[in-house]
């Protein structure tokens, strides 16, 4: 009797648990898989996507510059770019525009930019039969990023001529602003002085942000690394900030408000002069506003320093204020302790007028000034400075910053600006 | 009548450990998401012609074309990704989270950038201390200067194995206003971290590797290292 029991019971009954907690794996793993799947694939559409934005500023960038030098650069960069748009487009499902046309146009592309430029590199100059084929792809790369949108269909026919390999550019005010890629390397030449302890760090936090704001102070996490500094906790009423102090010379390295969502009472130019304002009593000297944005209540506006009536782009500030009262809640000034000594030479070789004629006749300038740009020599932690002229003109639509060296005359940067609705940033 | 009894135990610890996975995916639906709601997107897809499948709450190939067609013709972000905007286009606001208005900027170029980043905020860091969330998103962006990882922020997100909220799927969650808020000050260069790339829960991790990198700043749950 029992025997059948156990045989009719208890192995089946097992042997159906264990199915369904295999199930259960299995569908959990397929789970993850598909979760994976997607990942990948999420990933190689904005990868293309950012790619397919690099690559038309690209392509309309070197139609605005005039030296063989800058040519080539781009050109360069457009082959690598279209390349590798071309690999992350092809691993997406066609419904995405990789079919056939999207794919033929980027490989082409990349093709005749390479040829291009090794033409340009040695010199040559771009001849009218080029410029109109890359004017043509310019619109083409234009209509795919369209398509890759989920706009229209894609078609693409063309026939180049051409023989047979990745920056990818994020437009700034994002990434510190054009010419500041957030370095942390080398030493701070801004700061000087001795160490600050951490009770003269909270006295100097106070007094920054402005006494009769603060109704508490108190230590916050400390930031280790190759700038250490004091965290300081404020709280100002309505709002409180954490800011970090630096050891060596007790400098503000960066503010921020722990909340925001401001009403927007103020317009950016007031909350621009307030900020400027700020700066001023703050220490920093005379400083010139260069790139703007606002969100969730605050404009935020970038500063370079200057001197002598040059701009110096390396010694860069943004500020944060709110748009209800025009107070500062917001810094970041690490580009600006890294870099602000007294510049020594600032006197141009070339005249405004000598370096106006070596900008691209294509382009209608309509202001100029003196600056200094940094330059990543290409070392990575070497990063040098230029004193150049700035251009700022347009073309087909489309506003250009040209940097023209004043000594040499080359053409040093081209930047693409960028503007929307109450921001503005450069390419 | 004790076998009984245990079988049914185990079935019910089973089905246990099914609700638990479903726990962690949240409304955003996508490929491979299963479920009720799924059915009714479907069923109101197929009643407004973009779709002809099976009504089986499985969201497979033919799903996602007709989602992504649907997202094209409604000017949606053809994703392939039902979130709160194509959850509204289709009717279904019961759920819409109140997504709050990113800040009053306008789109920016590379809104998509900004997006992701806030997505990735939002799954590894709320709750945690606003300054921790911009640390995050900092971290993201020094992994792109980097030339140890990708060289876009798209990549670096979705690196095999980077970050644990792509997944277990809370990248899908609908960000809130300081996770924006924190992807666009990290994108405009508050960097807490001074040059970070890595971060772990020092009372979680234990990755004997991870542990010898330099910590240059500990927020909240997290210590931020180079």
């Amino acid at each position: 009797m029992r025997k059948i029991r156990w045989f009719s019971v208890v192995v089946p009954s097992a042997l159906f648990v264990l199915t369904l907690v295999f199930g259960i794996f299995q569908w959990r793993q397929a789970r993850s898989l598909a979760l994976d799947v997607s990942a990948m694939r999420e990933k190689a559409y904005f990868s293309a996507a950012d790619g397919l934005e690099t690559l038309e500023a690209d392509l309309s960038k070197v139609q605005a510059v005039s030296s063989p030098g800058q040519q080539a650069m781009l050109l360069t960069r457009v082959a690598s770019v279209a390349s590798g748009v071309a690999e992350n487009l092809a691993a997406l499902p066609t419904v995405y525009g990789a079919d056939e046309a999207g794919l033929k146009f980027l490989r082409q592309t990349a093709d005749y930019a390479q040829t291009l430029a090794v033409a340009s590199a040695e010199g040559g100059a771009l001849t009218d039969d080029d410029r109109a084929q890359l004017a043509q792809l310019w619109q083409k790369s234009g209509e795919l990023r369209a398509h890759l949108a989920g706009g229209a269909d894609f078609a693409y026919d063309l026939q180049l001529e051409s023989a047979e390999g990745t920056g990818i550019d994020y437009p700034s005010l994002l990434y510190d602003g054009p010419f500041s890629d957030g370095i942390r390397l080398g030493e701070a030449r801004g700061l000087s002085g001795g160490e600050v302890t951490a009770e003269e760090a909270m006295a100097i936090a106070r007094a920054f942000v402005g006494e009769e704001r603060v109704q508490g102070v108190e230590r916050t996490a400390d930031l280790g690394g190759p700038l250490p500094s004091w965290g300081v906790a404020l709280d100002l009423g309505d709002v409180s900030v954490t800011m970090q102090i630096t050891r060596q010379g007790g400098k503000a390295l960066w503010m921020s408000p722990e909340s925001a969502g401001f009403e927007t009472a103020l317009s950016l130019e007031e909350c621009a002069l307030h900020a400027r304002a700020f700066l001023f009593s703050r220490g920093f000297g005379q400083m010139q506003e260069s790139y703007y944005q606002q969100y969730d209540g605050m404009a935020v506006v970038s500063f370079a320093a200057v001197q002598d009536d040059v701009v110096l782009y390396p010694d860069l500030v943004k500020v944060q204020v709110r748009m209800d009262t025009g107070a500062v809640v917001g810094l970041e000034a690490n580009s600006y302790w890294m870099n602000h000594v007294t510049r020594e030479r600032l006197h141009p070789v070339l005249e405004e007028a000598e370096a106006r004629a070596l900008v691209s006749d294509r382009l209608d300038i309509s202001a100029s000034r003196l600056c200094v740009i940094p330059v990543d020599d290409g070392l990575g932690a070497g990063r040098t400075e230029l004193l150049c002229w700035e251009f700022d003109g347009v073309w087909n639509d489309n506003r250009y910053l040209v940097y023209i060296d004043a000594e040499t005359g080359e053409e040093a940067e081209v930047l693409k600006v960028v503007e929307g609705n109450g921001w503005i940033l450069a390419l | 009548m004790a076998v009984k009894k245990t079988f049914f135990r185990v079935a019910l610890l089973a089905l246990c450990l099914l609700l638990l996975d479903t726990a962690a995916h949240a409304q955003a639906l996508y490929w491979g998401s299963t479920g009720d709601t799924v059915r009714r997107v479907q069923q109101t897809l197929l009643d407004w012609g973009y779709y002809d499948g099976a009504v089986d709450g499985v969201f497979g190939q033919t799903t996602y074309d007709a989602v992504i067609d649907f997202q094209r013709v409604n000017g949606l972000t053809a994703d392939g990704v039902v979130g709160s905007a194509t959850y509204a286009a289709l009717g279904m606001n019961d759920m819409v989270t109140s997504a709050p208005q990113a800040g009053t900027s306008s789109s920016t170029v590379g809104s998509s950038d900004l997006e992701l980043l806030a997505r990735c905020v939002y799954g590894e860091a709320r709750g945690e201390p606003y300054i921790g969330q911009v640390a995050v998103a900092a971290v993201v962006l020094n992994r792109v200067e980097s030339p140890l990882f990708p060289n876009t922020i798209a990549g670096v997100i979705y690196q095999y194995d980077a970050f644990t909220c792509v997944s277990d799927g809370q990248f899908y969650l609908t960000p809130d206003e300081d996770a924006y808020r924190a992807a666009r000050d990290a994108l405009n260069g508050w960097d807490p971290t001074y040059g970070c790339l890595y971060y772990y829960n020092p009372s979680t991790y234990v990755n004997q590797w991870i542990l010898t990198r330099e910590v240059r700043l500990t927020i909240g749950r997290h210590a931020f290292a180079v």
